[in-house]
């Protein structure tokens, strides 16, 4: 499980998460859900470990960020690198000797061309596959289904659904609503770096709802010099 | 499209200033630097000529690759794209087309105008989907990568080695050593995005090791051609050889440890004064390596346990 405890974020004087206190647990997949610049991709790399922060997550058993998968929303790869190249480094980085890299292309990817030179729903499935490779007990996944085609799309479902039964921590942000009532069993709404409200399955319509923003239509009618 | 050269000043502007120097005396810094190089390695090589106006080809062709072109392409009608791609190609050429002139090699100075202009017209530059076979792929990523971007540099290397044993020139050949180091040495002087640090399940002190390790183990394949070579035709001279060795893993030691040592940022220019410092007087590294090393595993501790 693991457990944030007041958790608060500033870039500065900017204040970015204030005061969050969660829990995830195995077996279960979590979805967080806010507007642009709510602090998802920020509370995402603090657990993470990739950004500093005030406050504690604690996770039983192994080093969190040493079993954690990440997968952001702005992909990098190296230019020049083939996509085995890309999984090779991320398998050296986790100490697995043993993979076998070919067998594990569940996406079918082009693995011996450059990852660059893929499309970007190539280069999302290049990352998640990374992830399933290091065997990590943590996923964060932010959006995961940006960019990818239909049938991706239903893979990654998949894949969500089989990490819940493996007993995987699976958290998750989407601007698709409908993924995340398929995938997630609780999800928590960030604005603007406060959590707002936590709800379980069944509940997902009340944040949806709150979330209507407001109405762009005059500023758009400004924008467009429409009558 | 004034707008768009009054951005690139300030971007320029910028940069500087993140390498903790005034941008102002960094310019000018940059204008005397490029005037004494230029000067120096035209009074010490012969025919320079022709590989300055190489250089300044390899420069402009930096202003041709494709992602930036198609942006350019994306946001400028095409008259004014092709107008912009004209005035920075020539921004970038006037330098040495001016300085050739300077020492009235006026055909090299037109050559390199007119493929500027030229060049203007090609905008695919690192868009090539051929895959480069890399000996170095089992351990990603500096040496897979730097070997596909620089593997015409190794042939050039290899070719002057074997032109030194050739004319007899020892000098030549020990040149040739080091600078095969060097350009190894060089694969390590950009830093990765966190990601790339942070998906290490290692202690910032395994990490560095294993990154010094790979590197030297690499280099010595890449360098062990030109090392064998030039001990067996100059035998008299193997003393040297292993000394320029010694010193090159030392630099490669340097660039491996240096990366870090204001991560996630660029080096400062503090620290390349340091490094260059290290590279002339290489006593020096036995401090200097040490010292970046602390300094590297301080700066990756954020992002390994």
């Amino acid at each position: 499980m693991i457990a944030i405890q007041s958790l608060s974020k500033s870039y500065g004087k900017h204040k970015v998460l204030l005061d969050i206190n969660l829990t995830f647990k195995k077996g279960e997949v979590s979805g967080v859900v806010g507007e642009n610049g709510a602090g998802k991709t920020t509370l995402f790399k603090c657990i993470a470990g990739l950004e500093p922060f005030d406050g504690n997550i604690e996770y039983g058993g192994n080093i969190l960020k040493n079993v954690t998968g990440y997968l952001p929303t702005e992909l990098f790869f190296f230019s020049k690198m083939t996509g085995a190249e890309y999984l090779r480094l991320v398998c050296n980085a986790r100490d697995l000797k043993e993979t076998n890299i070919t067998g594990s292309n569940i996406f079918d990817l082009p693995l011996n061309e450059y990852a660059e030179t893929y499309s970007t729903g190539m280069k999302k499935k290049l990352a998640l596959t990374g992830l399933l490779i290091q065997k990590n007990e943590v996923f964060i996944l932010d959006e995961p289904f940006n960019g990818v085609d239909i049938h991706s799309n239903i893979i990654i479902q998949e894949i969500i659904l089989k990490l819940k039964q493996l007993d995987k921590i699976v958290i998750m942000s989407s601007h698709i609503f409908s993924t995340l009532n398929q995938s997630c069993d609780h999800l928590h709404y960030l604005k603007n770096g406060h959590l707002k409200s936590s709800v379980v399955k069944g509940e997902f319509e009340q944040i949806e709802e709150e979330m209507r923003g407001d109405n762009i239509g005059n500023k758009l009618v400004d924008l467009l010099n429409l009558e | 499209m004034i707008i768009y050269f009054q951005l690139q000043y300030k971007r320029l502007f910028r940069i500087l200033k993140d390498f903790g120097i005034n941008p102002y005396l960094g310019m000018i810094l940059g204008v005397v630097v490029f005037v004494l190089l230029s000067n120096t390695l035209f009074d010490k090589i012969a025919y320079f000529e022709y590989v300055y106006v190489i250089i300044a080809l390899i420069a402009i062709l930096q202003l041709g690759k494709t992602e930036r072109n198609d942006f350019l392409k994306n946001i400028y009608t095409a008259n004014n794209y092709l107008k912009l791609r004209l005035l920075e190609n020539l921004a970038v050429a006037l330098p040495f087309a001016l300085f050739l002139l300077s020492k009235n090699f006026y055909a090299c100075a037109l050559s390199v105008g007119l493929f500027s202009l030229l060049l203007s017209f090609y905008n695919n530059n690192g868009q090539s989907n051929f895959i480069i076979p890399s000996p170095f792929s089992k351990r990603p990523f500096e040496f897979t990568i730097g070997f596909r971007k620089y593997y015409w540099l190794f042939i050039i290397i290899y070719a002057v080695t074997a032109i030194s044993i050739a004319v007899g020139n020892f000098n030549l050949g020990i040149f040739a050593y080091l600078g095969i180091l060097i350009v190894c040495m060089s694969f390590y002087s950009a830093t990765e995005p966190v990601f790339y640090v942070w998906v290490h399940s290692q202690q910032s002190t395994v990490f560095l090791k294993n990154k010094i390790k790979t590197a030297l183990l690499y280099s010595f394949f890449i360098s062990l051609p030109i090392a064998g070579s030039l001990i067996c035709y100059f035998p008299l001279k193997a003393l040297i050889i292993i000394a320029v060795g010694a010193c090159g893993a030392l630099y490669i030691i340097l660039g491996v440890v240096a990366k870090y040592t204001n991560y996630p940022n660029q080096i400062t220019l503090l620290q390349v004064f340091m490094m260059s410092i290290g590279m002339v007087f290489p006593p020096i590294l036995l401090v200097l390596i040490p010292h970046f090393f602390l300094k590297s595993t301080k700066k990756l501790n954020i992002y390994l346990k």
